[in-house]
């Protein structure tokens, strides 16, 4: 029942939105508020039985989810088209872009070893040069620190840089976050694990999150 | 200031607060400004108890459960006067009082604070705006919430016009919040949205209230049916807030950081 991502890739996904785009607009006159009822309260559920499953269910990556918020999506354009707001623009934008981009986004986890470069899918290498966690007095964990440094594959100049929680680096369109280390040895970790993400449509979704937090705020004041 | 001195507070301010309610339930014309002192009263007293909890802890108070419910009265019982102040409920102070109060003695009861330093992932700029924004929005719209009840059990009573404006400005200050945890979510977690349970039940909640927005436009007759969607949305709130913690899918949620505790 899981949608396979891979198959949805660019360009398949930008000609399936913009097919969505288009029926919209077709359908503007046939498609009533009572469509957009019934296509609300269906993704109410939708999204209410993943919120009653375990998050690793996956309910969201299912077909039928899939099919609901597809509709839910074209429903909306072809409102949208007949009655524009903002933040209902705003709102369809982000989940529309954060559908599709689902398909092009990569998250990778890599394990770096001490002083060892390691080699994985990315146009990059990576290496732990240094870890270190300062506590608390009541002995709680302040901060996690980790230095490493990264090398194009087809070049030899290394860049070394700081990676700390809430502070993802950013190297040529990827974000690698600092995600776990070896607890049982603090500072003398050997190795930290890193998250390493791609999401070419980010930018899209963020241009929608603006707009409906626009929309929100012009709500509230007016 | 320690926790224990919230019982103190609290009782300061939960006399200020019923004497309030009382003069706005008695039918004196003088007594509108006096409601209007007296509660406002209240709600200094009970702030500046959450003003000295913040500067004592060195942290700010938006860990715990109890600290969020703690937040959760001092909105509540603000948005209880500004709906009496603009329309002139006589009997909505009682109720946001009484909420209030239920949610001060869980406090005083079951305190759920381990005075816990500010870990890693919480040190950010945006963890303040996402909670109190959160919390402000969860208070105005549970006046909505007493006033659908009201509406439901007495139809000749004109509640629309507040539930209106109070669930515009709470289901924007939702948004907001829900928002500023996206753009954190990237930031701290690598993605915008991860279905994490938390956000799940948010976003069902956010579809209720828009539902809710959508039938009044499309069905303004339809008063039941719209009392009646306000209603569900806020029980899905109370889910998202701590109802969670009963579900099975809340095991493994990265918004447990009351719960990981030894």
């Amino acid at each position: 029942m899981t949608v396979n991502l891979h198959f949805f890739s660019f360009p398949v996904n930008l000609i399936a939105g913009l097919c969505m785009v288009f029926a919209g607009w077709k359908l503007r006159r046939f498609l009533s508020d009572t469509h957009m009822t019934v296509a609300l309260v269906l993704l109410i559920a939708a999204v209410a039985v993943q919120g009653f499953m375990p998050i690793n269910a996956s309910f969201t990556r299912s077909w039928p989810f899939v099919i609901v918020l597809v509709w839910f999506l074209t429903v909306l354009a072809s409102r949208l088209f007949r009655k524009f707001s903002p933040a209902g623009f705003g709102l369809w934008l982000t989940l529309w872009a954060g559908m599709l981009g689902s398909a092009d986004s990569s998250i990778t986890q890599v394990l770096l070893p001490r002083d060892k470069t390691v080699r994985t899918v990315l146009p990059f290498d990576m290496q732990l040069e240094d870890f270190s966690v300062s506590y608390y007095q009541t002995g709680e964990p302040m901060e996690y620190r980790a230095r490493i440094s990264i090398r194009d594959t087809d070049r030899p100049a290394a860049v070394s840089k700081t990676l700390r929680v809430n502070h993802p680096v950013h190297y040529r369109g990827y974000q690698v976050y600092l995600m776990d280390y070896d607890t049982s040895k603090d500072h003398e970790s050997q190795y930290c694990i890193v998250m390493v993400t791609r999401q070419p449509w980010r930018w899209l979704v963020l241009a929608g999150i603006l707009i409906l937090l626009a929309g929100a705020l012009k709500t509230f004041i007016l | 200031m320690t926790w224990e001195h919230l019982i103190l507070f609290a009782c300061v301010a939960a006399v200020f607060w019923i004497t309030g309610s009382v003069l706005a339930l008695l039918h004196v014309k003088r007594n509108h400004i006096w409601t209007i002192v007296t509660y406002t009263a209240g709600i200094i007293i009970y702030a500046s108890f959450i003003g000295g909890f913040w500067v004592s802890l060195q942290r700010p108070p938006f860990v715990t459960m109890g600290e969020t419910r703690l937040w959760y009265s001092l909105f509540l019982s603000l948005a209880g006067l500004i709906t009496y102040i603009r329309w002139k409920y006589k009997w909505i102070l009682s109720l946001t009082t009484v909420m209030s109060l239920v949610f001060i003695t869980v406090n005083i009861l079951r305190p759920e604070i381990h005075n816990r330093v500010l870990m890693p992932v919480l040190q950010s700029i945006w963890f303040i705006p996402h909670v109190t924004v959160y919390m402000f929005s969860y208070a105005l719209l549970a006046c909505t919430f007493l006033l659908a009840i009201a509406g439901l059990l007495k139809p000749s009573l004109d509640t629309m016009p507040a539930i209106d404006k109070l669930s515009r400005a709470g289901l924007s200050f939702f948004t907001v919040g829900m928002l500023l945890g996206a753009l954190w979510a990237k930031q701290a977690w690598g993605d915008f949205w991860t279905w994490d349970p938390k956000e799940t039940w948010a976003a069902v909640t956010w579809l209720l209230y828009a539902l809710f927005f959508h039938l009044k436009e499309i069905r303004p007759q339809a008063k039941k049916m719209i009392f009646i969607s306000l209603i569900l949305a806020f029980l899905s709130l109370q889910i998202g807030w701590y109802g969670l913690q009963y579900l099975p899918s809340a095991k493994g949620s990265m918004h447990n950081y009351a719960l990981i505790i030894k």
